[in-house]
């Protein structure tokens, strides 16, 4: 079964030769490879989920070198709700991309680098020990950057650079984590109850442990866009929509708060965090993280601008739920990279959409443009409600999670800010809304006779999705029942 | 009798005996001249990988030349530094050479050619001669021969450019042979013995009698040789050198010519002082500051080149530092981490300059500004170059990231927390100046075309394959470091 991780890892990363010639070859080809590869790698995924539940171990040594740097694959249910989740809206992103696409250059090198990185994602999704998650995780940095500079701007290419530098120190000061581990435990690999527990001398905590708290949280923190090394993200904006969606939604930010989990309970364990001096610190940051970048999210003319400041906040709940250390924050946590997904792709999607059929970037340009776009607008509407936690969207569970671990946790600071941030979502979602299905429509807009939806093949993956969302938060059970797992496995208790 | 002991000095004859005998072959038979170098070389990678083998199986032994006393005559010492460094040269030299057959009838004119292999493979018996002497002596000849060799390798294309490069070279060079002259004098001098082990025998007595006279001579040696091998503050003869000579020239030099220098360094600091006495030095020391600043400077210098042979040239004293790190931390960890460098560097360096080489060769660009688009027109090279350049920056599974590691774990070993910060501050400042060549290559803001000569086109297939074959070096040696430890770990034992 373990075959099935490996093959979701290499099928993209091998069928590259086959890809370089047939992309290039015939677009109807190339879109059939994209499709038949993506689903593929999906149900792959979901192969492995009988497996789990049946709770075989699944791990598999793939490569060892001197025994010190060993490349490690293991399915964990933890692991496998991120493979679900990245693989699963892989597809759609390629469909709604294929249509996004045309018209534009080297669209072959743009699709071959989208398929390397589902399987550079898939590596970090399966990773079981901390080499082999530092390995994808920095060719996930490599892999992804010629998707961001595509359009060869010189804004673009800035902001490829940006994101170079913010990912490649990130990366550093994760390896210099990875060093001063091994310097101290002679063991790169996860362990349950955290790497560090075995240890008598480290599980008093002092400040070398703070030290590699630190070095950690700010080495995957850079991905995952906690506040003050953000930076990258918003500039990132300029790659092709599709591109965003995935940064923001699947890929990119996701792997840095998935290894920062993973380094969390693997690594230190939940009772040698709740003794450290930095998770204070580093509360406060998250904290912060989430009011900033929603106040940010305000001030944001460009609707893609706007919408990066909201991932910013929002991924703040995600690293807000696990700082609070308790089995319901870390639930709402884990679940929230699950509904954050989902919402922030469909958000993306339908702000592509309007880009590609109206060419408009600024909110204040869309008056009126539900009445040219219901089916868009609406879509963005569901996830809109997502956003700002209003049931029965997906949103709501996250929120009522994340509340229930605050109210454990005792912190009415965290629950003043997570009401907070509620509001100001609403406040800043809202307006978009009410002017595109109530104001009257711009002139340019009214020029055009009858309705300006999308082609097929990009509106129908952000209905599917949109609509998909509203399910989950009716019925969570499978998404649920992989967090529950995650949980158990990671040893999070009151 | 057993003819592996006498394989390694008949390595050297062999070569020196080829390098003489190439340009009568260019002379007579210039159509057959390649394909004769060619085989040369690869008998001689053959014969070192036999060695390799045997000390791998018998263990390291030493060679007594004539059967004379090794109080007088001289002694080759075979061992696992010795063998490494054997089939590194001679790998690495025959792709070299592979490469410059094909390239260098269309850079030099045709008797040229024949004097150029000489030199090449000249260079390269002097240094498996130097690598494998276990006496002063014998060490001092092969680097006179090697010095003579490198600055006419450089010189060998006339131009005023190379001309004053090359007379640069040799004069400070000269300035360094003389230090080592007088380093072998003084050490003479206290223990009356040229022979590397009966050198350490008499220095456990004497370098307390003679105090002032062992620490000149150990300093001199560090100056001799660390000019040589281009450790800051002394390189400033290598990015002129290094940039104006031919691209398999620069190649070698920087690839493996300065790591023939660092192995003897190797051997007069651990063989010849010991471990014991150099830490009653502050030698170490000063070593390690001073490599932490060529660490950090020369990447500095490196990011504000347009050259892009001269960026490459300052890298190479970026990654010299980094042995030379390796080597003053003196704990198991940092010297396997330097030795490993030694291998990886010399893959990556060649590597690079080949690959930006054989961009030079196609579209007679070298400045960064203008080699915009490359991409699109020499994508193997440029996906050589791009190889290379990850593993200098030290992004796993390729072979930079293992050295880097070892060199750090060896900072903590000794308790000098610092240089890890040195060393991947460093590997950041590696990406500064590696990847925007390769972004402005492969994603230029406008779309550029080059115009290639067609001569040169039709070489590049020949040209191309050596250079692909040393990146995918690069990974070999990575995922393959278990093999390669197994001697590493054996060299760092006998030297500690």
């Amino acid at each position: 079964m373990v075959l099935n991780a490996i093959g979701a890892i290499l099928i993209p990363i091998f069928s590259l030769p086959l890809n370089i010639w047939a992309f290039r070859k015939n677009e109807m080809l190339r879109n059939i490879i994209l499709f038949i590869l993506t689903s593929l790698i999906f149900v792959l995924v979901l192969g492995l989920v009988p497996a789990i539940k049946a709770g075989g171990n699944l791990s598999l040594h793939v490569f060892s070198m001197l025994s010190v740097w060993e490349i490690f694959i293991q399915v964990d249910p933890f692991g496998l709700l991120f493979a679900m989740l990245s693989s699963g809206l892989w597809i759609f992103t390629v469909l709604y991309a294929i249509g996004y696409m045309k018209g534009y250059k080297n669209q072959s090198r743009f699709f071959i680098f989208l398929i390397l990185s589902l399987g550079i994602t898939m590596g970090v999704a399966f990773s079981g020990n901390l080499f082999t998650l530092y390995l994808f995780y920095e060719i996930l940095t490599f892999i992804t950057y010629p998707l961001v500079v595509h359009f060869q701007s010189k804004e673009a290419l800035k902001a490829g650079r940006k994101y170079l530098t913010y990912s490649l120190s990130g990366a550093a000061l994760i390896l210099l984590g990875l060093i001063l581990t091994y310097s101290l435990t002679g063991s790169l690999s996860f362990a349950k109850g955290g790497l560090f527990a075995g240890n008598i001398v480290l599980q008093e905590g002092g400040w070398v442990i703070e030290f590699l708290f630190t070095l950690f949280v700010l080495g995957f923190g850079v991905k995952a866009a906690i506040m003050p090394l953000h930076g990258w993200l918003p500039s990132a904006m300029v790659a092709p929509t599709p591109v965003s969606a995935l940064f923001h939604a699947v890929a990119v930010v996701n792997s840095g708060l998935f290894g920062l989990i993973r380094v969390l309970y693997g690594v230190f364990g939940i009772e040698l965090l709740k003794k450290l001096m930095m998770g204070k610190v580093f509360m406060i940051l998250v904290l912060g993280t989430i009011v900033v970048g929603s106040a940010i999210a305000f001030l944001q003319e460009n609707l893609k601008k706007r919408l990066a400041y909201s991932t910013i906040s929002q991924l703040g709940y995600i690293t807000l739920g696990v700082s609070l250390l308790n089995p319901d924050g870390w639930r709402g946590g884990i679940i929230h990279i699950f509904n954050h997904a989902l919402l922030k792709i469909t958000l993306f999607f339908c702000a592509g959409i309007i880009y590609k059929m109206t060419h408009k970037k600024k909110i204040s340009e869309m008056h009126g443009i539900g009445k040219k776009m219901p089916l868009t607008m609406t879509a963005f509407t569901i996830a809109t409600l997502g956003m700002i936690g209003i049931p029965p969207s997906n949103g709501f569970i996250s929120k009522w999670y994340l509340l229930q671990g605050a109210f454990k946790a005792g912190s009415m600071l965290t629950i003043f800010m997570l009401l907070l941030s509620a509001l100001l979502n609403a406040g800043y979602f809202f307006p978009i809304i009410i002017n595109a299905f109530f104001k009257k429509e711009t002139e340019d807009l009214h020029i055009h006779e009858g309705k300006l939806e999308a082609p097929a093949i990009m509106l129908i993956p952000v209905l599917i999705i949109a609509i998909s969302t509203l399910l989950i938060g009716i019925w969570p059970q499978i998404p649920l029942w992989l967090v529950e797992r995650s949980i158990e496995m990671m040893g999070v208790v009151d | 009798m057993n003819i592996n002991l006498h394989l390694p000095i008949l390595l050297v004859v062999f070569n020196l005996g080829t390098a003489f005998l190439v340009p009568l072959l260019y002379y007579f038979k210039p159509k057959n001249g390649p394909i004769l170098v060619m085989i040369s070389s690869f008998i001689s990678l053959i014969s070192s990988i036999l060695i390799l083998r045997y000390v791998r199986i018998y263990g390291s032994f030493t060679y007594l030349l004539g059967n004379w006393d090794k109080m007088v005559g001289i002694e080759l010492t075979i061992d696992y530094l010795t063998v490494i460094m054997l089939v590194l040269i001679d790998l690495i030299s025959f792709l070299i050479i592979w490469y410059t057959l094909a390239e260098i009838k269309l850079e030099l004119k045709t008797p040229k050619v024949g004097w150029y292999l000489t030199l090449i493979i000249l260079l390269k018996a002097s240094l498996m001669g130097m690598v494998m002497s276990n006496d002063l002596f014998n060490i001092f000849v092969f680097v006179e021969v090697s010095l003579i060799s490198s600055t006419a390798i450089i010189a060998i294309k006339g131009t005023p450019k190379a001309l004053k490069a090359s007379f640069k070279y040799l004069m400070l060079n000269v300035i360094a042979s003389a230090c080592i002259l007088l380093a072998i004098g003084m050490t003479y001098m206290i223990t009356g013995q040229l022979n590397l082990d009966l050198i350490h025998e008499k220095l456990m007595v004497t370098a307390f009698q003679y105090q002032r006279v062992f620490l000149t001579s150990l300093s001199l040696f560090t100056i001799g040789f660390g000019l040589k091998a281009a450790l800051f503050p002394l390189h400033i003869w290598l990015p002129d050198a290094h940039s104006t000579a031919p691209t398999p020239s620069s190649a070698l030099l920087s690839g493996l010519v300065v790591k023939g220098y660092i192995v003897v360094i190797i051997r007069i600091f651990y063989q010849m002082v010991s471990i014991e006495l150099l830490e009653k030095t502050p030698m170490l020391t000063l070593l390690g500051w001073l490599s932490g600043a060529a660490i950090i400077i020369g990447s500095i210098f490196a990011l504000t080149q347009i050259d892009i042979k001269r960026l490459l040239a300052y890298s190479s004293i970026v990654q010299v530092g980094y042995i030379f790190l390796g080597i003053s931390l003196a704990t198991p960890a940092a010297l396997t981490g330097a030795l490993l460098h030694i291998i990886n560097h010399a893959f990556m360096k060649t590597t690079l300059f080949l690959s930006a080489g054989l961009i030079i060769f196609k579209t007679g660009k070298r400045s960064r500004d203008t080699l915009v688009g490359i991409g699109g027109e020499t994508p193997y090279s440029m996906a050589a170059f791009t190889v290379a350049s990850l593993a200098m920056v030290g992004i796993p599974p390729l072979n930079g990231f293992f050295s880097k590691w070892f060199l750090a774990m060896g900072s903590l070993e000794a308790n000098k927390p610092i240089f890890v910060f040195v060393i991947l501050l460093s590997s950041l400042l590696n990406g500064a100046y590696y990847l925007p060549v390769i972004i402005r290559a492969f994603f230029p803001l406008k779309e550029v075309h080059h115009t290639l000569e067609p001569e040169r086109i039709k070489v590049d297939k020949l040209l191309i394959l050596p250079v692909l074959l040393l990146a995918l070096g690069n990974l070999i040696t990575g995922l393959g470091i278990d093999k390669i430890m197994i001697y590493v770990e054996n060299a760092v034992e006998t030297l500690l």
